[in-house]
Order: structure tokens, then C-alpha cells, then sequence
């Protein structure tokens, strides 16, 4: 059985590499991007579930949502954000795969496997 | 020939005998002698003259015959005396009256008994109307006088002594429409009928009066037209008196004055227009000459200052100096003074802004401005003033420099709100990076098997993000140290006096006393002075809220001098004193509802970064004082 794809997108680098890291050990296979646009431009083909972050230059995780699930209405979206203030805000409540920074990793990879098993199912 | 004649008998000639015969047929006659000389002259006819025989044959004839006439007349009669031919020209002669009547005057010669020419007798005979009385020269002049009366553009009249009317001439009637019978009352008093109504009792009452006293009569009235209008007319009387002094009649004359009524009336209300728009502009104004003694006040600044022009008279001062020192704020008087004998002396306009006396007793900011009004000449004949109530423009603009401060503040706290959701920001990403690794590195180690290169390597990277989350503190902090560019070397008292300004209004609103005192000059190393103000209103504004809520007196004394190399500042509230001396310059420490608790932070900050100290100390016996030092820059210090 192919192990499933993760399209991480992040403009940090550094957060990016860190996120792929973590879906790697475990067992994901990964597709990192700095931005919506390359997401968009390399097409999602493949992609079994998307990890964005919010807040970058260009399109904005709330806006790369909106796109993708156009496309593919049930894929599985987890937003991540720094700025605390926009959890608050009520555009981001409601959303089920919704998270802040730091958070815990071990946390994240659990909400992606039941993601992927409810969507199987 | 006997030439005698005129008053003395003379010797009954036949000339004489035969104008005597004439004489009775034409009620004059004259005689003379063969050459000419008047013998005979019907005594009658000379008297009016005022003439004598001898006057006559002197020049006197010359003086009765119209000048015209006479060279004919004399020419004819010349002729006569040496032809004998009968004499008859007419020509003008003087009567009584001083008038001239036409007269034929006629005569033939006598002779002797030689049948030579003995005298000459003669007639005149009126031509051009039937023989005048005295009665009816009279009736002559009157009648051009009636002439003269009705032709002038006047309205006249006359009554009787007792005030019965007796005529008026034409234009009264034609302007009027009002007769001789239309004034004249039934009892034959005068009837006033053309005195407009509501104008006639006062007019009779004054034409009484006249008539009783004998006093000339003035009065003005509306007088009836005879198109049904009425015009404003001044009526004058004067009585004219008999030689003993009795009034025989009295003469009036009505002059048409309703233009000069309309003309006083338009510039009247002309004038009351002015006077209400003075007294209606939302302004207090008021006027004054030229020495600056006011003259008048408009009703509302009367009502404003509760005081009438005349009220501070009298009091051993001039009335300028008697009002200024009733209505101006003691504190302003000697300026208000000052500025108002510099205008008076220079005629420069007058502005001042200052607080004026109600007359509730209430003072309120005024600003006066006054000018000099000038003549033809340029002299200055008055000064011209306007007071505005400003009370509320000042109260709006302290209420708006608090919003200022309210504002500046709460845009204080926006920034530092929105520092710490960015260092929030910037320590999160590094952050969540390491906890990212530390997971994967914990599932590298618990897969079976453990991929032990993987968790080294995760390792390393999260060592990596460690480091990175420590540079972002570094970076925030290096945000306080501003670039020594900006640093300049202003006076720290300079710096000081600014601070205690920012914050004067607040300080008087929260009925706190600042005491600043400090050493002069005072030279520190080029500092950052926008950050050590902010430093200064921090400690300041702290030191205020500590004694928000204390009931004694509420005093901050601010004091500055040198400590060594170092100038050491204080700040000193009277409040409770701080319970947490160690812990009051953590960031995030706060004992404020509203506070963020990252001003102390920030401050000792600023301070070290000055390279300086920032401390707090127990002031006695209560309340704190907040320290800071500063280098001063002891090669420039005296």
C-alpha cells in the first residue's frame, strides 16, 4: 500500500522543513511549497490532504481553502498560524482542521490519520 | 404882469379868474403868467403833492411829470408860450400815492386889451381811470399784495388776535382743499380741520397758548392734502402788534417739511437698524474716545458685565481704569493695562485674549479686540471694540488636547499591543519548528527500528530552530538600542521642562502638584532625547496614577543633579509605595488594570542602552521614587 501524500505549504522555510520532518517519521510521503501559487502551479494531483499555513505574501491559507476545495471538496485542510489574534477571528472558527502555533506535533500527525480514515470510510 | 401868485392873494387876473371857472367843473385848475410862471394852482391839487407855488416853478414840475414825459411835455409847452397855440399833451403824472396816472393836461392864453398874451390857464383831466380816492389806492395795493400773497409757494394764513381765522391765501387752498370757512369752526375759533387727528389736539393746545401769551407759534403736523393724503408740515405764527403793543392780527405760513420727515425717518431707522444689528450680533461690543474713557456698551455686554457704563465713575479713578480694574482677572489686569496704553498711545489696534468678569462673578476667557475709528484728518475720534466669549472654544480645546493625550496614549498601547502579538509572532515560528522536530525526532527513535541518522538529524535541526528563537530576542532588544545618530547633546533640563509641559494639563485635571528643580547645566553625553522624554513622561505618569487614589496631597517632585560622572534623576510620588520592588521591571509585570506592564520594561531598557541605570527606591514617609542615571559628558562639564 502507497503511503499517502501531505502538500505542505509554509513560506518559513524553516517551519516548512520542520513540518516535513515530522510527517516523514510518520510514514507520510511529503510535497512542500513556499507558497499557494506553487501548490496551485504543480497541480494536486495525488494529494490526499493539505497542511497550509495562514498568514503568507500572496494567496492566504484561507484563500488556497477555497481554491483547492473547488477542485476537491472533500480533501482534508489543516490551517496553521503564529498570529493568535486571527484564530479569534470569525472567518476561522468552525474549522475543524485549525491550528496554532507551537502545537504539538504527535497532535497534528493524529488529526491527519483520522482525516485520512474518515474520508476512506 | 404881476408874478405873484401861491399863497399870498394874488391880483385876480384874467387868467386866474378863468381857471377858477375851471376849476369847478373839474375839480382842478392852474394859471400862469404870459412866460410861464405858475400864478394859480387849485389848493387842493397841491397839497397831496406836498408842493408850493414857488417849488413848482422852481423843479417841482419837473418832479410830478413821469421822466419820459417830460421833454415832450415841456417841448409842447415851450411851444405854446411863444406861438400862443393852445396847449393839450398827455403824459404821466406823480399823484398822492407815489403812483403815476395819465392825465391830459390842456390850456389856452389870456389876452389884454392889446390883444397880446396876458397868462395862460389850464386843466388836467385823469384819462386812463375815473378820479382815485385815497380809499381806492389803498384797494389797489391791497390787491396786489393779495397778488404777491397767493403767488408765493407758500401756505399763509392770519387769524384775529383772539385766533379767528380770517383768511388763508390760495395755495392753502389749492394744497390743502380746505377754505376760509373749511378752519373756521362754528363758533369761529380756529378749526384745525387740516391738523391730522391724532396730530390736532397738540397742535391746538400749542396755538392756544400762542394766542393767550402772545408768543410766536411753531408746531409740526401731518396737514390734510387735497388728494386725501396728509404731509408733515411746520407751521409758524407771529402776531403783529398795534403801536400800543396789542395784537391786531396774527400770520401764519404752513411749510410743506414731509421730504426732510421722510429723509430724518429713513436715516432714523437707518440708524436703528444699525443700532439693533450692534445690538443683536452675538458679540459684546462697545466704544470709547479717543483717552480710552468708554461711551458705550452694547445691551449685551451691559447684561454680560451687569454693569452700566456710569457705574465705576467715581471712585477716585478715570472710568477706563475704574472698569478695567472692576472686570479683568486680577492676574490679567496689568497686561490688559499695559496693552491697552500701548493702542491709546499709538493708535495700533488692541488684541488681547484674557478672562473678563461676569456679572455673575464667574471669570471666562474673552478675546477683546478693539481699532481706532479716524476723521477726514486721520485724527482718531474713536476707539471701536469687540469682546468675544472664547470660554468655551478654550474649554473645547483643553478638552480636545486630553483627548490628544488619551489618544496618544491608547495608540501607546495599540503599539505595544501589537510589539508583543509580533515578538509573540517571530518567537512562534522557531518555536513550533523545534517542537516539530522534537516529535519527529522522538518517532524516529520509537520506530521499529529506530532510524537513528534521522533523529540526529531532526536533533540538529531542532538545536538549529533553538538558536534562531534565541536570535529574535536578540533582535527585539536591539529595537531599543536606536542608532547613535539620533543622539544629540540637548540640555537635560531643557528635556526635563518638556516633559513637565506634556503632562501639565493632566497634572492640573488631576489636581497633582509637580515641583522641578535641577542643577543648570547639565551637559550628558549625546542621548536620545524623544526616548529619555518618553523615560521621564513614563516615571511621571506612573508616579501620577500611584496617587490616584490617595486623599493627602498629591505632590511629584522631579529633581535632577550630578552624582560623580553621572547625573542621577528622581522621580517622587506621594502614592502607597510599590509592593514589588524587584519585579516591577519584568515586561508583562503590571499592577494596572489597563497597563501592559512593558513600560518599566522598556525603560530601563532605553536606559542602559544610554549606558545609565534605572532603579526604584522607598521615598519617606511614603510613596517611591523612581532613579535613573545618565553619563554626563564631564569634558564638556565646567
Amino acid at each position: 500500500m502507497n503511503k499517502p501524500l501531505v502538500a505542505i505549504v509554509d513560506d518559513d522555510p524553516t517551519v516548512l522543513a520542520s513540518l516535513v520532518e515530522l510527517l516523514e517519521s510518520a510514514e507520510f510521503r511529503t510535497r512542500s511549497f513556499h507558497s499557494g501559487e506553487a501548490l496551485l502551479a504543480y497541480g494536486l494531483e495525488g494529494v490526499e490532504v493539505l497542511i497550509s499555513d495562514i498568514g503568507m505574501p500572496g494567496a492566504d491559507g484561507f484563500e488556497l481553502r477555497d481554491l483547492v476545495r473547488q477542485a476537491d471538496p472533500q480533501l482534508p485542510v489543516f490551517l496553521i498560524t503564529g498570529r493568535h489574534e486571527i484564530a479569534d477571528q470569525d472567518r476561522a472558527r468552525g474549522i475543524d482542521g485549525f491550528l496554532r502555533k507551537p502545537f504539538d506535533g504527535h497532535a497534528l500527525v493524529a488529526a491527519v490519520r483520522k482525516a485520512l480514515s474518515d474520508r476512506q470510510s | 404882469m404881476d408874478r405873484r401868485g401861491g399863497s399870498q392873494e394874488p391880483p385876480l387876473t384874467k387868467a386866474v379868474e378863468s381857471a377858477k371857472l375851471v376849476e369847478r367843473i373839474t375839480g382842478n385848475a392852474w394859471a400862469t403868467d404870459a412866460i410861464g410862471n405858475f400864478i394859480y394852482v387849485t389848493p387842493a391839487a397841491l397839497a397831496p403833492l406836498k408842493a408850493s407855488l414857488e417849488s413848482l416853478n422852481s423843479s417841482g414840475w419837473r418832479r410830478i411829470i413821469h421822466p419820459e414825459d417830460y421833454d415832450a411835455a415841456a417841448g409842447a409847452w415851450r411851444r405854446c408860450l411863444k406861438t400862443g397855440e393852445h396847449y393839450s399833451v398827455e403824459h404821466r403824472m406823480r399823484r398822492a400815492t407815489g403812483v403815476y396816472g395819465q392825465v391830459r393836461s390842456s390850456g389856452q392864453p389870456t389876452y389884454d386889451v392889446d390883444g397880446a398874451i396876458a397868462g395862460w390857464y389850464g386843466t388836467f383831466i385823469d384819462i386812463d381811470a375815473p378820479p382815485r380816492t385815497l380809499e381806492v389806492e389803498l384797494r389797489e395795493r391791497e390787491r396786489q399784495l393779495q397778488q404777491l400773497i397767493d403767488s408765493v409757494p407758500a401756505l399763509i394764513w392770519s387769524t384775529m388776535a383772539d385766533g379767528t381765522p380770517t383768511y388763508v391765501n390760495k395755495p392753502f387752498t389749492e394744497v390743502t382743499g380746505a377754505t376760509l370757512e373749511d378752519i373756521t369752526a362754528p363758533d369761529r375759533s380756529a378749526s384745525l380741520g387740516v391738523v391730522h387727528p391724532e396730530d390736532r389736539a397738540a397742535a391746538r393746545e400749542a396755538f392756544l397758548r400762542s394766542v393767550a401769551s402772545g408768543t410766536p407759534y411753531i408746531q409740526r403736523y401731518r396737514q390734510h392734502r387735497a388728494d386725501g393724503n396728509y404731509h408733515w408740515t411746520e407751521t409758524r405764527a407771529h402776531p403783529l402788534r398795534d403801536e400800543a403793543g396789542l395784537i391786531v392780527q396774527w400770520y401764519g405760513v404752513s411749510s410743506d417739511i414731509d421730504d426732510l420727515i421722510a429723509t430724518q425717518d429713513a436715516l432714523r431707522e437707518s440708524e436703528q437698524q444699525l443700532q439693533q444689528l450692534v445690538e443683536t450680533l452675538p458679540a459684546l461690543i462697545y466704544c470709547a474716545l479717543p483717552d480710552g474713557k468708554p461711551i458705550y456698551r452694547s445691551k449685551r455686554l451691559r447684561e454680560y458685565l451687569g454693569l452700566n457704563l456710569e457705574e465705576t465713575d467715581g471712585l477716585g479713578k478715570t472710568r477706563l481704569e475704574g472698569t478695567l480694574d472692576a472686570v479683568i482677572h486680577p492676574d490679567d489686569l496689568v497686561e490688559v493695562k499695559r496693552r491697552y496704553a500701548h493702542s491709546l498711545a499709538t493708535g495700533e489696534p488692541y488684541l488681547l485674549r484674557h478672562r473678563l468678569r461676569r456679572f455673575d462673578g464667574v471669570y471666562r476667557w474673552v478675546e477683546t479686540r478693539a481699532s481706532a475709528m479716524h476723521n477726514g484728518d486721520g485724527e482718531i475720534v474713536q476707539w471701536n471694540g469687540i469682546c468675544l466669549d472664547i470660554e468655551d472654544q478654550v474649554n473645547a480645546r483643553e478638552e480636545l488636547s486630553r483627548a490628544q493625550e488619551n489618544l496618544t496614549r491608547s495608540s501607546q498601547a495599540a503599539s505595544l499591543a501589537e510589539l508583543s502579538a509580533s515578538i509573540a509572532h517571530e518567537v512562534n515560528q522557531p518555536l513550533s519548528a523545534v517542537m516539530n522536530y522534537s516529535s519527529a525526532c522522538q518517532r524516529w527513535l520509537t520506530a521499529g527500528p529506530p532510524n537513528i541518522e534521522r533523529a540526529l538529524k531532526a536533533l540538529d535541526r531542532l538545536v538549529q530552530s533553538a538558536n534562531s528563537a534565541a536570535d529574535v530576542v536578540s533582535r527585539i532588544r536591539a529595537l531599543f538600542k536606536q542608532s547613535t545618530d539620533k543622539r544629540d547633546s540637548a540640555e537635560l533640563g531643557t528635556v526635563v521642562r518638556q516633559a513637565r509641559d506634556l503632562l501639565a494639563e493632566e497634572a492640573g485635571r488631576r489636581r497633582i502638584t509637580m515641583n522641578v528643580e535641577g542643577e543648570s547645566g547639565l551637559r550628558l553625553v549625546p542621548f536620545d532625547r524623544v526616548q529619555i522624554q518618553q523615560v521621564l513622561v513614563n516615571l511621571m505618569r506612573n508616579g501620577m496614577d500611584a496617587m490616584a487614589s490617595v486623599s493627602s496631597e498629591r505632590v511629584l517632585d522631579i529633581r535632577a543633579f550630578r552624582a560623580g560622572d553621572m547625573v542621577r534623576i528622581e522621580v517622587k510620588d506621594r502614592g502607597r509605595g510599590i509592593q514589588f520592588p524587584d519585579k516591577i521591571f519584568e515586561p508583562f509585570f503590571t499592577t494596572k488594570d489597563d497597563g501592559m506592564g512593558m513600560g518599566l520594561a522598556i525603560s530601563r531598557s532605553i536606559i542602559e542602552s544610554h549606558g545609565g541605570q534605572l532603579w526604584a527606591e522607598k521615598n519617606e514617609p511614603l510613596g517611591a521614587i523612581l532613579v535613573f542615571t545618565l553619563p554626563l559628558d564631564v569634558a564638556k562639564m565646567p
